[in-house]
């Protein structure tokens, strides 16, 4: 379960999710399927739900989502950006 | 006492300086123009320019090349060497202490740009850095309001953002601002407008030869530094946002215009967005821009380094504009920051 950190700012646009560090100033930026895959993970879905809508919205193969998710979200966590507190 | 009165970013300025600002005697009450949407501005708010003494902080601590700022108690204050010490004091009041043998015209420069700018990011405004302009309502094609939306050029310096405002003059366009754009938003229609500001564009020579004649015969417009400040057709009505153009100088051999969307769209409207280190919050920022121009239809300009394609430019803004006009003059926000 992940929740976004305090300092962090999220906007969508375009329906593409933008991240602002506050501490930084840094802002990084999420593609279609990098934007609802954290969409969906903020909304406390479970990851293996997440990874199957994914497979069904963009018609994508359930491994390389399956990679993608695991890259993005520790990237996330590495960057503190968003916050695991279920550890 | 006051000498003079100014209307620009949605402030009614009382000045005992002289500036480079519209009077508000020209300036029409909002609202007073069927064609134009009203809106919510903040246009009982006054401040008041006064000359007097700014005391020397020497520890002020944000330099903005030789200009030194900060914060000092509830003030900020900028030191600027060669014209005055400014002081803003309640976002209402400016202070002005002119620096022994400075021109008026140099100290009333950093106020229309600098400090003005500054009270609006105080005030929570969002100021872009660029040229806007808006259509004229007499010559819209679909029999009713016409073209009353606003189109912003946003760029690096050189870009050409104050070339293509004044080229779009020649098809109708009013200058709304230069410099300086300040971006209202409306609390009842959730328009994101842009608030009349200095609709003086400032040429390049080569530009104004093109735009308006030979400089040489114009000397009394020269800025001192490199550019002509010329007036041409401008507007003091706040109008819609309905498009950004990011201008950029390209390699390539033709012109090209191409949607931004997304984060390279709102990345590039914060490269300028006006802010001071120091004295603005960068989320407060991208929280503002967020709001107000996710849903503005956003281009890239790529115009060839070694070919003049003004003309060029100028019909395919006013091609995407009609084509825009017979949409919709400008969306509801949707964009939210949380």
């Amino acid at each position: 379960m992940i929740t976004l950190n305090k300092m962090v700012r999220k906007t969508t646009i375009d329906g593409e999710i933008v991240l602002l560090d506050g501490r930084s100033g840094a802002y990084f930026s999420l593609n279609e399927v990098g934007s609802r895959m954290l969409e969906l993970s903020l909304q406390h879905v479970d990851k293996e739900a997440v990874i199957m809508a994914l497979v069904d919205e963009f018609d994508a193969d359930e491994a390389v989502i399956r990679k993608d998710f695991d890259e993005l979200l520790i990237t996330l966590l590495t960057k503190e950006l968003i916050i695991d507190y279920e550890g | 006492m006051a000498e003079h009165l100014y209307s620009a970013f949605g402030m009614r300025i009382r000045s005992e300086l002289s500036l480079a600002l519209p009077s508000a005697a020209n300036v029409k009450t909002p609202g007073s123009d069927p064609t134009v949407l009203t809106f919510q501005t903040p246009a009982a708010w006054m401040v008041d320019i006064v000359t007097g003494p700014v005391p020397e902080y020497p520890d002020l601590p944000n330099t903005l090349g030789k200009i030194r700022y900060g914060r000092a108690g509830d003030a900020i204050i900028f030191d600027v060497p060669w014209a005055a010490r400014y002081s803003i004091e309640g976002g209402s009041r400016i202070v002005v202490e002119r620096v022994a043998g400075a021109r008026e015209d140099f100290t009333g420069l950093y106020i229309s740009g600098l400090i003005l700018a500054t009270m609006l990011g105080a005030r929570g405004s969002l100021a872009l850095h660029g040229s806007a302009v808006v259509g004229s309502a007499k010559q819209g094609s679909t029999g009713n309001t016409g073209r009353t939306g606003c189109l912003v050029f946003i760029g690096d310096k050189g870009a050409g953002k104050s070339t293509t405002a004044a080229a779009l003059t020649a098809h109708g366009y009013r200058i709304l601002c230069d410099d300086v754009i300040p971006i209202a938003s409306d609390h009842d229609t959730h328009h994101s407008l842009v608030l009349p500001g200095i609709p003086l564009p400032k040429l390049l020579p080569d530009a104004y030869e093109k735009l308006i004649g030979d400089p040489q015969e114009a000397p009394h417009l020269f800025d001192g530094v490199n550019k002509y400040q010329v007036s041409l057709p401008s507007s003091d009505e706040p109008a819609p946002l309905r498009m950004i153009f990011a201008l950029e100088i390209s390699e390539r051999a033709e012109l090209r215009i191409e949607p931004i969307k997304g984060a390279a769209k709102i990345q590039r409207v914060l490269q300028n967005a006006m802010s001071l280190q120091g004295l603005d919050d960068p989320t407060s920022i991208f929280t503002r821009c967020a709001e107000r121009l996710a849903s503005v239809p956003c281009y890239r300009v790529l115009r060839p380094a070694g070919k003049n394609c003004l003309d060029e430019l100028a019909d395919a803004i006013v091609a995407l504009d009609r084509k825009a006009e017979t949409s919709t003059v400008a969306k509801p926000v949707t964009g939210e920051a949380h």
